[in-house]
């Protein structure tokens, strides 16, 4: 579906931001895209959209490259960018100009998720407020139903009750054909809906792994004394405690927490590049 | 096969977004427009106290009010358009306005020309049609002190005269829309001027570099057609000849190589656009 091979990539040819980075992504799963600041994210939607040109590699989107901004592409790529452009339309008269663009677009969908997200079609795009404005987007670009769903910070201005409407509705519109990448700094916010965390580091992925193969080979728990023993891979001090990843053993591991996850494979990202890359390790 | 170079439903969709989105600040650039065109007028007719009926200003200057229209439906046909034309590309000033305009499902070619219909050809259009309101106007309003003023009608074949040469000159500011999307006229204007001077530049540096001694005849030639023209008056039919053959040669070279070279690269800059 996405195909990403030796990419390289720069806002300036001396100082690239990734310099061979492969990343091949399947239908059927929702991506969580995590980095530190700068490190890339939205930049690879970009790419993945066509919006930012490679220096060199290939970036091939359903089959079609991805600079060349294929229409038929684009139609089934639909970007929600952490800054959204709305102009000073209804939401239904924003549909009405747009949706023809998009061949697969289903109107009643788009009055379904409208009225799920407690928003008037006649409402003004430029008059709502910003996790509004979040919403209607994100109720058109499922309504689009574009294959590749890309989403930038997608839970910046949502208050808790829309964070959670926000993640059953990602939920539910999933399908065997679609992928969802979801790039964000929120990761506790999207932590449920995630099939395969990828982490992007240095200008390369350094972690791509599905929460499966994750709660597979580590072990997350939380205790009251200081970890010691050899299997301890990352370990830092909470209210209360040390919360603390293992390799997997015979104990109940708790739920995959990938904050605490992000901040180990930033940490020492050789050691779970090896981890996950063991004889051992059956994928 | 066309239908996947230019599909004219995408195309048409683009020119409809356009006009819905932007319909409100065209319609008041055109009535702003409409409304500086009578505030001139009135302006020009209090100044010269022919709001008096002044008899004796009309016998000096009936001649000039009729041709009004000769010099300031041109002025403002390129005026207003430039303008309007330098605004073509303004969603690509903003990242989150760009973004959503280069992710929209049409090929650049569509998105190209329908900038283009719209600027190079909708805008004027519609202007030529609202200044026929202006034209009629002034013309019932001499009529009513009895003086027949031009009508300007729209078979008159200078308005599409005049109509080309604003599409071919209007393809600068279009490049310089795609290019530099801020501050689009002004920019432009200055990489003109700047280019206009390097030409003008090279061409003599040429002329006295490469060519010393042709130069040293063509200048004698110059200084003597000059003195020639102002004391043997130079026959105004052949004067005239002259003038529509190198007016003929602008256009020439200006339909034929500067009008489809700025709307190529104007193309291939769309192409290049990243967020």
């Amino acid at each position: 579906m996405i195909n990403i091979e030796k990419l390289r990539f720069g806002y300036r040819k001396r100082a690239l931001l990734f310099e061979d980075l492969d990343l091949h992504l399947a239908p059927g799963t929702i991506y969580g895209l995590l980095g530190k600041n700068g490190a890339g994210k939205s930049s690879l939607l970009g790419i993945i959209q066509g919006l930012l040109f490679p220096l060199a590699g290939t970036v091939s989107i359903l089959g079609y490259e991805a600079r060349k901004r294929h229409p038929a592409m684009l139609a089934d790529c639909f970007l929600i960018s952490e800054e959204l452009y709305l102009p000073n339309v209804s939401i239904h008269s924003f549909a009405g100009l747009y949706a023809p663009f998009y061949p697969n677009f289903d109107w009643q969908q788009l009055d379904r998720l409208l009225k799920e997200f407690e928003l008037r079609g006649s409402a003004s795009l430029q008059k709502i407020s910003l996790g509004q404005k979040k919403k209607a987007m994100l109720a058109f670009g499922l309504a689009t139903n574009a294959r590749i769903l890309l989403l930038d910070e997608p839970t910046n201005g949502l208050d808790i009750p829309s964070k959670k409407q926000f993640r059953s509705t990602l939920a539910r519109h999933i399908r065997e054909d679609r992928t969802f990448i979801l790039s964000t700094h929120q990761i506790r916010d999207l932590q449920s809906l995630i099939d395969t965390l990828i982490v992007l580091e240095n200008g390369r992925i350094i972690f791509q792994e599905n929460l499966a193969d994750i709660m597979e080979r580590l072990h997350f728990s939380v205790g009251y004394q200081e970890p010691q023993d050899p299997t301890v891979l990352y370990y830092e001090r909470v209210p209360g405690g040390y919360f603390t990843i293992r390799q997997a053993g015979q104990q109940e591991s708790l739920e995959v927490d990938i904050e605490l996850l992000f901040n180990a494979i930033i940490s020492n990202p050789q050691s779970f590049q090896e981890l996950f890359n063991s004889q051992l390790y059956v994928k | 096969m066309l239908n996947n170079v230019l599909n004219f439903r995408r195309t048409g969709q683009l020119l409809i977004a356009d006009l819905r989105i932007a319909w409100f600040r065209s319609v008041l650039w055109l009535l702003g427009l409409l409304a500086f065109c009578f505030f001139f007028f009135m302006l020009v007719m209090v100044d010269s106290s022919f709001t008096q009926q002044n008899a004796e200003w009309l016998m000096d200057n009936g001649i000039a009010v009729s041709k009004f229209h000769i010099s300031f439906f041109p002025a403002m046909l390129l005026i207003s358009g430039f303008i309007f034309s330098s605004f073509s590309f303004s969603e690509l000033n903003r990242p989150s306005s760009k973004q959503f305009y280069l992710s929209l499902p049409a090929n650049t070619l569509e998105k190209w020309v329908s900038k283009w219909v719209l600027s190079a050809l909708f805008f004027p259009l519609l202007w030529i049609l609202s200044y026929q309101l202006f034209a009629q106007y002034t013309y019932q309003w001499f009529r009513g002190i009895g003086f027949e003023m031009v009508r300007l009608p729209l078979t008159d074949p200078w308005i599409w005269r005049w109509l080309l040469v604003y599409v071919l000159l209007q393809s600068f500011i279009f490049l310089g829309a795609v290019w530099m999307p801020k501050f689009t006229l002004l920019k432009t204007g200055m990489v003109l001027a700047v280019l206009v001077a390097v030409c003008t530049g090279m061409y003599y540096l040429g002329i006295y570099t490469v060519l010393p001694a042709w130069s040293g005849d063509f200048k004698a030639l110059l200084d003597t057609a000059a003195t020639d023209a102002y004391f043997l008056r130079i026959d105004p039919e052949f004067k005239a000849y002259l003038t529509s053959r190198f007016l003929l040669r602008i256009q020439l070279i200006f339909g034929l190589f500067f009008f489809p070279l700025a709307l190529l690269i104007s193309y291939l800059k769309l192409v290049e656009k990243q967020s």
